[in-house]
């Protein structure tokens, strides 16, 4: 059965914009403290996932190297836009690639209607 | 070895690396970059296991990547065993019980081996 637990927006400086669970079971630590601790996962895990890669990877952007990790009870779907906003959205770990579907996410629902929104602030949570 | 796996690394229990192996010519990372590298996943795999949304906590086993991708064992003892290979290589997981089960025999059987 797949299964989707949450998902998190955050911008480049790690403010989290917007954060959505469902089915979520487990919540060994406060809210604040898991985003934060989840924001900087992700950024060293981006920083070696650039560095591993092979020499012919080199030229292509940082932010297109990391897709997605697996534990063996979720899988963490990654994309960042050049902006440097990372859309995160953790599922059961049989689900495929999902960053298809997070780019749709941001360009037909965050670009429609946060960015074209002129009443939400850029760099504060979401609340429209 | 197939020629599509890169790089071998194993890292004890405490996250420092003990063992690396390269089996591609290219990006040949100095040690220095390794020992950091494998260490800092060390601690990337604690992390993402306690970040767990639901069922038991387990730390990262797969990373996957546009150029290569990145497959964990983690054994009972907090022995790591990490390979770098290309996107399209499947079955690496038993790959790498298949290399525990050489150092188990090999390294922790040899009288002369100290951790």
């Amino acid at each position: 059965e797949k299964m989707i637990y949450c998902f998190y927006l955050f911008d480049r400086n790690g403010v989290c914009l917007y954060y959505e669970d469902w089915n979520r079971s487990k919540k060994l630590m406060g809210e604040a403290e898991e985003q934060k601790l989840i924001f900087g996962l992700l950024f060293s895990l981006k920083a070696s996932v650039a560095q591993m890669r092979p020499n012919a990877g080199e030229n292509k952007p940082a932010i297109e190297a990391l897709h997605c990790y697996s534990t063996s009870s979720y899988k963490l779907h990654y994309f960042e836009t050049p902006t440097g906003l990372r859309f995160l959205l953790l599922t059961d770990p049989g689900v495929p690639s999902l960053r298809e579907c997070l780019r749709q996410v941001y360009s037909h629902i965050y670009v429609e209607y946060v960015v074209k929104n002129p009443i939400q602030p850029m760099g504060q949570p979401i609340t429209c | 070895m197939p020629q599509r796996c890169n790089t071998l690394f194993i890292v004890n229990k405490a996250g420092g690396l003990i063992y690396t192996r390269h089996f591609s010519k290219e990006n040949q990372l100095n040690v220095n970059d390794c020992l950091r590298l494998a260490s800092t996943f060390h601690s990337m795999h604690a992390i993402a296991g306690r970040l767990t949304p639901a069922g038991a906590p387990s730390g990262i086993e797969t990373v996957e990547a546009d150029t290569f991708r990145l497959q964990c064992f983690q054994t009972p003892t907090g022995i790591k065993f990490i390979m770098l290979a290309e996107p399209m290589v499947s079955n690496l997981d038993n790959l790498l019980r298949q290399i525990y089960s050489l150092y188990s025999d090999f390294v922790l059987k040899n009288p002369f081996y100290v951790s």
